[in-house]
């Protein structure tokens, strides 16, 4: 197994009311590799954001192992997996949460100084990747409220970067964008994933989808197939058609 | 009648077509010859010969004929040709000066056999058409015969097979057209009256049996009461104090008392261990002890073993791997039970448990092995099957009834499972369960 850093061994997931039990993940398997842009499809209500949550350490399985560059995380008490996330995840969601009182570079900074005691540090690398996602320096003093959906998405996405995480974890991160915006922020993070950050994420969209090298097919809890495609080429008809005939085949 | 009637009509058709015929051929005359219009022919030639202007073939008055001469060489050939041909011959004289009539020749008239061509034309289409019609008619009737003889009676015969067979759900189709439609339909009837026998016996042996189970289970209150007498009765009696004057006799007689009640406690533990095997048989035939598989956490398995753990007999030797697995807790519970309690009758030593996952095959092995005899070989694969007993000596001395591991393996396969059992230092059983 060549650099596996994240690994899931029979994870189920159960929710339960009363009597009534609910396997919203069962028995999954899963690998990845360092580097990979992973994409985790399926319909409504197929478990993917539970598998997103259960494999970032931000929920616990119910049964089974997650193994985090060996380490089993799944049996961390609340308090050390929430330093495991701070350390090693970054989170980019579909509701951006940014905080409204600061400003997009002190809004970054403060996610960085949760785990390094060296703002200088912090501010500079905070600047170097608002750069690179295409961000001047004119926005850095802007409060979210002035800032677009794209804008404020490209901040979120910084902010998950910010702490040099091993995955970035994204659910639905273009779910609230208009179709500008939304290409925009998935070009950063097939720049980001170019330059060999991990990526989980989590859609619906096959636009996005696309950008993956490996898709996931989940149906009620369960891995039915996945897709590798290689690395992202920009334009690539061939691309598009294998994934959407993968996704037929689906039952998308 | 439809067969009726297609014969009324196959028989009018032929009769019409041999009425045609009959006149037809009846009202074929063959041309007589015109005796005096070849006179007149002949005549004229003759005539014409005298002139010296005739040729020797020629037509007149609509004949062809042909003129031999006696001094022709070909005169007896051209002659008999004619014959042969059935042609007209007339002779050819002319009356010399002398008043004597001379035959110069003869005139051969060349009737054609178109006539008779024709008419045996006619008369074959005509065989012909009859001929069909006829052939038409009979396979008619023979395919009317087969629709509506024949093929019923299979479809009876069939019906017969199936019934013979046991299948009374099978409908005997019936045509009120048919000859048969009566037939049929009280053959039908006769079935029905047995499907309902048949339905009536079932439910009378249905209730027959909830009555056993019924009452198996309300005895069971009785010999417990019987049982928990017993071993107050003979608590109270040990803890008799006996004074001097009470003496011996009294004494005996106690320990006497003693002995009975011992004897009661241990049939009431027989009545009550048949009673058990009565009330599990009667369920099982009644199909009672359904399985429900639903997804389960693997480790409900150890809270079955630990529940199970009385005498802390039960040793995990490894962990058990966490999983989602398809089975009825209920069920998978009685089949701990059942393999825990047999171990502890047995063997009575400690018991030991593996797990094993494996992923490819998809199916949790859950090994549980006991230090006692264990089996004989030849009797592994007996072991689950129902009222089987091992010939073993612990097995002879204990009271069961070969119905626990039957069990087992019954709710083993409900589950999409399966059980095995075999000798490793121990009798072992194995089970494997459907992983989701």
């Amino acid at each position: 197994m060549e650099n596996t850093i994240l690994k899931a061994e029979m994870l189920s997931k159960t929710y339960s009311n009363g009597s009534i039990m609910q396997h919203v993940l069962k028995n999954l398997n899963i690998d990845i590799k360092a580097g990979d842009f992973t994409v985790i499809m399926g319909s409504s209500g197929s478990g993917k954001s539970t598998l997103l949550y259960a494999l970032s350490g931000m929920d616990k399985p119910t049964l089974g192992k997650i193994d985090f560059k060996g380490e089993e995380i799944s049996k961390y008490s609340n308090d050390r997996l929430a330093v495991f996330r701070r350390k090693h995840c970054g989170f980019v969601f579909q509701q951006i949460y940014l905080n409204e009182t600061m400003s997009v570079l002190d809004n970054i900074i403060i996610s960085g100084l949760l785990v390094s005691r060296d703002k200088k540090a912090i501010a500079a690398r905070a600047k170097e990747l608002l750069h690179q996602v295409g961000m001047t320096e004119v926005c850095y003093q802007k409060y979210p409220s002035q800032l677009s959906g794209g804008e404020a998405q490209r901040v979120a996405i910084v902010r998950a970067l910010i702490n040099a995480p091993e995955i970035v974890f994204a659910d639905e991160p273009t779910g609230a964008l208009n179709s500008t915006n939304a290409i925009n922020v998935l070009d950063v993070m097939t720049e980001v994933n170019a330059s060999g950050q991990s990526i989980i994420m989590v859609t619906h969209d096959i636009k996005t989808a696309r950008r993956a090298n490996r898709i996931l097919y989940l149906k009620d809890g369960v891995i039915i197939d996945e897709l590798k495609l290689g690395s992202y080429v920009k334009d690539d008809p061939k691309r598009h058609k294998i994934l959407r005939e993968f996704l037929e085949r689906m039952g998308w | 009648m439809k067969i009726k009637r297609l014969i009324i009509i196959f028989t009018l058709l032929l009769v019409a077509s041999y009425t045609v015929l009959f006149y037809y051929i009846n009202a074929t005359h063959i041309n007589s010859v015109d005796v005096t219009q070849i006179n007149r022919v002949v005549k004229t030639i003759e005539k014409d010969w005298a002139n010296g202007d005739t040729e020797k073939t020629g037509a007149n008055g609509g004949m062809a004929y042909q003129i031999t001469l006696v001094t022709d060489e070909n005169y007896q050939s051209l002659l008999f040709e004619g014959i042969r041909n059935r042609h007209t011959i007339m002779d050819l004289t002319s009356v010399s000066a002398d008043g004597q009539a001379e035959v110069l020749g003869k005139v051969i008239f060349l009737t054609d056999g178109s006539e008779e061509e024709m008419m045996k034309n006619n008369l074959l289409t005509m065989i012909t058409v009859v001929f069909l019609m006829v052939l038409i008619m009979v396979d008619v009737v023979l395919g009317m015969v087969h629709f509506s003889i024949l093929r019923p009676f299979g479809i009876m015969k069939q019906f017969a097979q199936k019934i013979a067979d046991g299948d009374l759900e099978f409908r005997l189709p019936m045509d009120r057209g048919n000859y048969f439609g009566a037939f049929t339909e009280s053959f039908d009837l006769m079935r029905e009256e047995l499907r309902k026998a048949r339905q009536g016996e079932y439910e009378a042996n249905i209730s027959k049996k909830e009555l056993v189970a019924e009452l198996s289970h309300d005895i069971k209150t009785p010999v417990a009461t019987i049982k928990a007498i017993c071993e107050l009765l003979k608590v109270k009696l040990g803890g008799v104090k006996f004074d001097a004057q009470a003496g011996e006799a009294a004494e005996t007689t106690i320990a006497e008392s003693m002995e009975k009640i011992a004897v009661i406690h241990s049939k009431a533990d027989v009545i009550d261990a048949l009673i058990s095997n009565l009330f599990h048989a009667t369920l099982e035939e009644l199909e009672m002890l359904k399985v429900n598989v639903s997804e389960q956490p693997s480790t409900v398995i150890i809270q079955m073993f630990k529940e199970m753990d009385n005498f802390g007999k039960i040793r995990f030797k490894n962990d058990l791997a966490e999983c989602l697995i398809s089975c009825d807790p209920l069920r998978l519970g009685q089949v701990i039970d059942n393999i825990i309690s047999n171990s502890d009758k047995y063997a009575g030593t400690d018991i030991d448990i593996w797990f094993d996952l494996d992923q490819t095959e998809k199916y949790l092995k859950v090994k549980i092995r006991d230090d006692g005899d264990g089996v004989n070989p030849d009797e592994w694969p007996l072991v689950c099957e129902k009222f089987f007993r091992g010939s073993g000596e612990a097995v002879q001395n204990t009271p069961g009834s070969g119905l626990g591991l039957y069990l087992a393996r019954q709710f083993m396969e409900g589950m999409g499972g399966s059980i095995r059992c075999y000798n490793e230092g121990g009798f072992v059983v194995e089970l494997r369960i459907k992983v989701v």
